[in-house]
């Protein structure tokens, strides 16, 4: 109930109770207007009744701009609108009422002049003359017939003049005759009604006008509308001695003359009055008009307030809800209270609202849902043991696993958007990595895969790739998706698996025989050496000592495969390497008694923690197999140099062993370090495979190319890490 | 007074409120008395008699010439001073109506409350007639202590133009004027 009450539109019902309340006051103040006593009667209860509202109105309006000033300075929303439209309104009451006002005022003063017409005060006028006239007429003749009475009452003594009295009274007609002697005293009167009307002596203000054969007469209004004419007169000649006598007549006027007179009188009067008031009769009107229009205007101007605030309350809710929305506060919904278009504005942005709410939702439920996925692929990215890396179409990082950062010794995972080449400036092998693959990620190579060799502290890392391009459809943007895998031990596990079975498969079916083999041939030699002379004996030792010899070249090779494949446990320790080249290269003496190998050592060439019996080995694998290589050149030499390098790929150190032999046959040079790769007869084809085992057990690299200068020679270039162990440098011992 | 007179007469006062907000009233400076006096008719009258200056201003004079009746009205009290002001004990009004008679050229003065009518050929005699009814007021009913003790009671009186029996806009014109307004102060002087 409360709450229908505080929504019933009082607002409204106020305004159309005012604008009725107008409408009626107009309306009686109009028909007042044209009747004047009307008017007299209403005009005060109107005026009252105007002041009264234009006070209301001003209070209300008053109170309203205060308001919405107080708004304005509070930046409500749909403030300054109300004011424009209130403004708006002001100027669309102030025109038309100003054009009213100002042709009612003309209408006011030509109109009311209108009303006075000099012919019709002129007929007044003459009416009135001409009853003066007439009453002026009656009034002499009754002034001549009294004082021709007066004269025959005057010889009479005052016994007989009330006979005498009466019968003049009845033959003139009076009401009243009375003779009044000296002091006033009535000497006789004699009336038409002594009931009604006791005699009275002339007033003194008319006894001072009476003269001898001057009568004094004058017309005199009655207080019940009737008139009559009253003659006093006094004779003309005083005996010495006698009484002075005053004789009184009073008269009636004929009753229809004297209505006829005293309407005509009164009409003069009014109209003389009326025509006396106009003036402010016009200020009346005019201030009338005034405070109607000025109530109008307040009036307008107070419905313009009201229905501005009206019109602008759902401007000023849909700002407020903007906001809210702006906010982000969807659930922002406004109360439809009209069916007009703003109705509708109201209606559509609760439905946008809700839409946006609806839609703010499936979002976030998206968001949740994407979240979810997003952790469990960063989930299972984290826990790949692959590296995943995303370039976008210009290269740059986008999305990075911690195995990539692992596998690439940086964090990949804080460095997302950052360009690749940038990075590399950080990072040794990111840049080693991405100069290996650039070539395909700048072709953008739908799908592909490569081998990646990086070089790192701890040594060599084979970086089994592949990438896919994925482009973004309906656009030239598109991601490289990177898939990465150390295969480095997964490689040396599975050669030295296939090795181990190899040189087990020497073992048991190559080496057992061996040993019977050469007993055999041993026995054979001892036994039938008794026997056999001469040429048949020669025959026999030459055979039995091929046999053994051959049986003991077979187990040096079984030993070997024994070696590569089972690799004994590197006894690392400090190595000076310089010093262990010296050493090796004293063994490789001429004839003369000079080395064979001419070396070139870096003095400040920092130890290393290496197994020295093991580098002992891939020294003497690589000179010999350099001199092996250089037979039958008489200009043979064999180079060894040694060089410390301290690179973004951390410190280690450089040796290279140099021919100027033939060098290497181009469709060996892929596969140089791999077993039984060999173009020498005798030749094992494991020395450079086991050369190439010892440096990666030490976390280094070789690599093999022939010399660029176009001379011929084999260049062997082995880099091993300064890891283990401090890096010193120490006296050779 | 009739209801209707009544009726008419409050909204009146009502304006002229309202109007005295907009003209601070001044008195016609012709018409007032100019002295007071009284005497005891028996132990428990007393005639009131006021010496009244009738000059009519100018623009009553020309209403009056104009057909506009003039209202005037006398008014005497018995007062008692009290602590919280004046108590009126006896009020004694009088009434007397001026206007032009045009049948005979003469001037009517007629009393209100008795209805006497009196003639009187110029305006200065009519006044003088105005003059005389309105000054004479008889207070019945006083105290007789009020003889015996002098000063205990006191007499007001005043007059009036009576703005209500004007023309309608001659009282609007009046009031935004202030030409007819009066501001009748009270004329008092002790009961003795």
């Amino acid at each position: 109930m409360a709450a229908g009450l505080r929504g019933f539109p009082w607002g409204l019902l106020g305004i159309g109770l005012l604008f009725a309340l107008l409408l009626t006051s107009l309306v009686v103040m109009g028909d007042a207007a044209q009747n004047q006593a009307r008017f007299e009667q209403l005009f005060l209860w109107l005026l009252v009744f105007h002041v009264a509202v234009l006070l209301v109105l001003s209070g209300l309006i008053v109170y309203q701009l205060v308001r919405m000033a107080i708004q304005y300075r509070r930046g409500v929303p749909g403030s300054r609108l109300t004011l424009r439209l209130v403004a708006v309104f002001m100027l669309v009451a102030v025109l038309p009422v100003s054009v009213v006002y100002y042709f009612s005022f003309k209408f006011l003063n030509e109109g009311v002049d209108s009303w006075f017409d000099v012919r019709v005060e002129s007929a007044l006028e003459d009416a009135l003359e001409l009853s003066r006239s007439s009453l002026d007429l009656r009034v002499r003749q009754l002034a001549n017939e009294t004082q021709e009475l007066m004269s025959d009452l005057e010889g009479l003594s005052e016994g007989l003049v009330p006979l005498a009295l009466n019968d003049y009274r009845r033959q003139v007609g009076a009401q009243e005759l009375t003779l009044v002697g000296s002091n006033n005293r009535i000497i006789a009167s004699s009336t038409d009604s002594p009931i009604r009307r006791l005699p009275s002596p002339p007033g003194s203000d008319i006894l001072m006008r009476v003269r001898p054969e001057q009568p004094y007469s004058r017309l005199e209004p009655q207080s019940d509308g009737s008139l009559i004419i009253r003659v006093v007169a006094t004779t003309s000649s005083r005996r010495p001695g006698s009484e002075n006598r005053i004789l009184q007549g009073i008269y009636p006027v004929d009753p229809r003359m004297s209505a006829l007179s005293l309407r005509v009188q009164d009409a003069f009067a009014d109209y003389r009055e009326f025509a006396y008031l106009r003036g402010p009769m016009i200020q009346g009107f005019v201030f009338t008009l005034s405070l109607a229009l000025a109530i109008s205007l307040m009036a307008a101007l107070w419905a313009g307030l009201l229905v501005a605030r009206r019109m602008v309350r759902p401007i000023s809710d849909l700002v407020q809800g903007t906001r809210m929305v702006a906010q982000g506060d969807y659930s922002t919904r406004l109360a439809v209270q009209r069916a007009d278009e703003l109705g509708f504005l109201v209606q559509s942005f609760n439905t946008m609202t809700r839409t946006l709410n609806e839609a703010r939702d499936e979002a976030e439920r998206n968001r949740r849902l994407l979240d979810a996925e997003r952790a469990y692929l960063e989930s299972v990215l984290q826990h790949l043991r692959s590296g995943v890396l995303a370039l976008d179409g210009s290269l740059r990082l986008r999305t990075a696993n911690a195995a990539a950062s692992e596998i690439l010794e940086c964090d990949l995972q804080g460095a997302r958007t950052r360009v690749m080449s940038e990075l590399g400036e950080e990072c040794p092998l990111v840049a080693q990595f991405f100069e290996a693959i650039s070539d395909a990620l700048v072709r953008q190579e739908a799908e592909w895969s490569r081998q990646v060799v990086v070089f790192t502290r701890s040594g060599r890392k084979v970086l089994m790739t592949r990438a896919v391009w994925l482009p973004t459809s309906g656009s030239s943007r598109g991601l490289h998706a990177i898939v990465f895998d150390d295969m480095t031990e997964f490689l040396k596990a599975q050669r030295d698996a296939a090795w181990g079975e190899v040189a087990r498969r020497l073992a048991h079916e190559i080496k057992n025989p061996l040993t019977p083999i050469q007993l055999s041939a041993e026995r054979l030699s001892r036994r039938l050496g008794k026997v056999l002379e001469g040429a048949d004996r020669e025959v026999l030792d030459r055979a039995t000592g091929t046999i053994v010899q051959q049986v003991e070249a077979m187990k040096t090779l079984v030993n070997a495969f024994r070696d590569y494949a089972q690799a004994p446990q590197l006894e690392r320790a400090s190595v000076d390497m310089n010093q262990l080249i010296r050493d090796v290269c004293e063994l490789y003496l001429d004839q003369d008694g000079h080395s064979r190998v001419d070396v070139a050592l870096d003095a400040s060439l920092p130890r290393i923690h290496g197994d020295a019996g093991r580098l002992r080995q891939l020294l003497h694998n690589l000179i010999k197999n350099a001199l092996e290589a250089g037979k039958g050149h008489e200009d043979m030499e064999v180079h060894v140099a040694t060089v410390f390098l301290d690179d973004p790929a951390g410190p280690h150190i450089e040796m290279r062993v140099t021919d100027t032999g033939p060098g290497i046959k181009p469709e060996f040079l892929g596969r140089i370090f791999e077993p039984y790769t060999t173009d020498k007869p005798r030749g094992t084809g494991l020395g450079l495979a086991v050369a190439q085992k010892i440096v990666e057990e030490h976390g280094g690299m070789i690599e093999c190319h022939n010399a660029e200068s176009g001379q011929g020679g084999a260049v062997f270039r082995i880099r091993i890490p300064v890891e283990h162990g401090p890096v010193v440098h120490e006296e050779p011992e | 007074m009739s209801g209707r007179a009544a009726f008419r007469r409050w909204p009146a006062a009502v304006l002229f409120g309202l109007l005295g907000v907009l003209a601070m009233p001044g008195l016609a400076q012709a018409v007032e008395i100019r002295t007071a006096n009284h005497m005891w008719l028996d132990d428990t009258t007393v005639l009131v008699r006021l010496d009244i200056d009738m000059r009519l201003p100018a623009v009553l004079e020309d209403a009056l010439a104009n057909g506009v009746t003039l209202e005037f009205e006398t008014q005497a009290r018995l007062e008692r001073s009290g602590r919280m002001g004046r108590d009126t004990l006896k009020t004694e009004a009088r009434r007397v109506k001026l206007q032009y008679f045009a049948l005979n050229r003469h001037y009517l003065v007629t009393a209100v409350t008795d209805e006497r009518m009196d003639l009187q050929p110029t305006l200065g005699d009519a006044l003088d007639q105005v003059a005389r009814r309105l000054g004479r007021l008889r207070l019945d009913g006083v105290p007789e202590s009020a003889r015996d003790n002098p000063g205990e009671l006191g007499l007001a009186a005043h007059l009036t133009l009576v703005y209500s029996a004007l023309p309608l806009p001659l009282q609007l014109d009046a009031g935004l004027r202030g030409d007819l307004t009066t501001r009748q102060e009270w004329w008092r002087w002790p009961l003795d």
